[in-house]
């Protein structure tokens, strides 16, 4: 089957279950976060973070995400990316997803740097033989040298950072995921890792980028999704919708 | 450059894999800047023995060479059975952010946190078996029950914990609850005291209502040169086949609101 993701008529709402959050009840209605409050039936409040989506995503489509904090960007990466289940709607997806949303989670600082590529590795889905073919390639792309043998508490952020980064851009997803573009460490290493995330975005076949840069989204994306308040409010080339948002942004509620 | 190439992650090899290496890293990186290492869960089994068993053996006035070796397998099994409900249970809050991250089956933090489980039972299991070596008596083939048991102990129990961790995201209350409650049972379950002690009339009330009794019942009496009879595995089948189903159909119901309740 070809790579796509298609979504249906997609609701989803949220369930708000903290306990005090039944005294925000209607002053929070109108505050200014994206979602539309709403109490169901059983008294529960919850959130509704995308409403009437339908979408077909396909081979070739270069995506970006655009909207206020809060308009459902977020909540749509994590309901293409398998994460989240449509209230109503349907989703159909084929291919496998990867996301470079967190790319040090699940790294121990008590591990080395070695077994924390290991670590990595199996959470983004590569069988042990797999990562271990690819040691040798991500240490020298990372540039810690012997560092790689000694725990991860004893590295800079920088150092990590490179680290995390040279493990998760080994993937080679259909569908690849990002919330705004990776940028880590110093100007030398900031060329090299440009060019390497580059490699890993024109192997994909579907990318989904949510970002608040215009110069990002007209440089990688072919199609721009603009989402208000969880709505889909306009879908078409960069050239369309950007100023749409970047030229007159409305004001949040 | 060279790439990987990923295949579903859903698939139940890959499920038990990743949650298997995943468990197995708890348990080393836990100890890791110590010299001991893993092995402090050995040796701190070890102390619990000589320590509950010299005061408790002398309070009892059991003879040693009969006491140790039962209070040891209660001790570890209790050990094995309290862990695999308490880590069990909180298993989805403690993988919070790989669930809302990571497009993987939950499912996995909770098998993570068995395995992790396990792995502990092992290293138990070597305090044991010296403590076995010293006090009992040359073990005839009955022992090797004890297998089974174990499979089926902690497998029900692992049933009734994925039920528990379901309901314990969804209400934060559910382990404190849970956790007094287990240490309550610690002291109502023969694993100190022998079950003898109990007045015949009242022992199915306090036993009889306490899955881990019947849990630790079959799991201990091979170790002790004893068959548990028909009943008794019986009653602790029954049970693992109703956590086991309980477990699924919660888990199966619930598991696409997970990453909503975290």
């Amino acid at each position: 089957m070809t790579v796509h993701i298609h979504l249906d008529d997609v609701e989803l709402d949220y369930p708000i279950l903290s306990q005090s959050s039944r005294r925000l009840g209607r002053q929070l209605i109108n505050v200014a976060t994206g979602g539309q409050l709403d109490r169901s039936e059983q008294g529960r409040i919850t959130v509704r973070a995308l409403t009437d989506i339908t979408l077909r995503l396909e081979v070739g489509d270069r995506v970006g995400l655009i909207g206020h904090n809060g308009s459902g960007k977020s909540t749509l990466l994590k309901l293409l990316g398998g994460i989240y289940r449509p209230t109503s709607g349907t989703v159909s997806r084929a291919g496998v997803v990867g996301s470079l949303l967190d790319i040090s989670l699940g790294m121990s600082p008590d591990a080395t740097g070695r077994e924390n590529i290991f670590l990595r590795g199996a959470l983004q889905g590569m069988s042990r033989s797999e990562i271990a073919r690819l040691v040798p390639g991500i240490i020298e792309f990372s540039e810690l040298g012997d560092f790689i043998e000694l725990p991860m508490r004893t590295y800079s952020s920088g150092m990590l950072l490179r680290l995390a980064f040279s493990v998760a851009t080994v993937l080679s997803p259909d569908i690849l995921l990002m919330d705004e573009w990776l940028s880590v460490g110093d100007e030398a290493f900031q060329s090299k890792a440009e060019a390497r995330l580059h490699e890993v975005v024109s192997r994909t076949s579907i990318l989904v980028i949510a970002s608040h840069s215009a110069n990002l989204i007209s440089g990688q994306c072919n199609r721009v999704l603009y989402l208000d308040h969880g709505r889909l409010i306009a879908d078409g080339p960069p050239a369309e919708v950007l100023p749409m948002y970047f030229a007159a942004p409305p004001e949040p509620q | 450059m060279t790439t990987a190439t990923l295949d579903r992650q859903d698939t139940p090899s890959r499920i038990v894999r990743l949650s298997f290496f995943l468990g197995w890293q708890d348990v080393r990186l836990m100890y890791r800047r110590s010299v001991l290492g893993q092995f402090w869960i050995t040796l701190s089994m070890a102390i619990t023995f000589l320590a509950i068993g010299s005061v408790f053996g002398l309070i009892f006035q059991s003879p040693v060479v009969e006491y140790l070796p039962f209070l040891g397998c209660g001790l570890v099994f209790w050990n094995f059975l309290s862990l695999i409900v308490n880590e069990g249970a909180v298993s989805f809050i403690v993988g919070d952010a790989f669930i809302r991250q990571l497009p993987l089956p939950p499912i996995i933090f909770f098998l993570r946190s068995i395995w992790k489980t396990v792995f502990v039972l092992l290293h138990n299991a070597i305090a044991l078996i010296l403590l076995l070596l010293v006090f009992s008596p040359p073990p005839t083939p009955a022992i090797l029950l004890v297998f089974p048991a174990v499979v089926l102990g902690g497998a029900g129990m692992a049933g009734l914990a994925l039920a528990l961790a379901v309901l314990a995201t969804r209400f934060r209350d559910v382990p404190q609850i849970l956790s007094a409650l287990i240490q309550v049972l610690f002291y109502l379950t023969p694993i100190v005291w022998l079950p003898q002690s109990i007045p015949e009339q009242a022992r199915g009330l306090i036993l009889g209502i306490n899955p881990f009794y019947h849990m630790i019942q079959i799991m201990r009496q091979p170790l002790l040169g004893q068959l548990p009879t028909l009943q008794e595995w019986g009653i602790a089948g029954a049970l693992a086949a109703v956590f086991i189903a309980l477990g699924a159909l919660v888990y199966a119901r619930n598991y696409h609101r997970l990453a909503f309740w975290l």
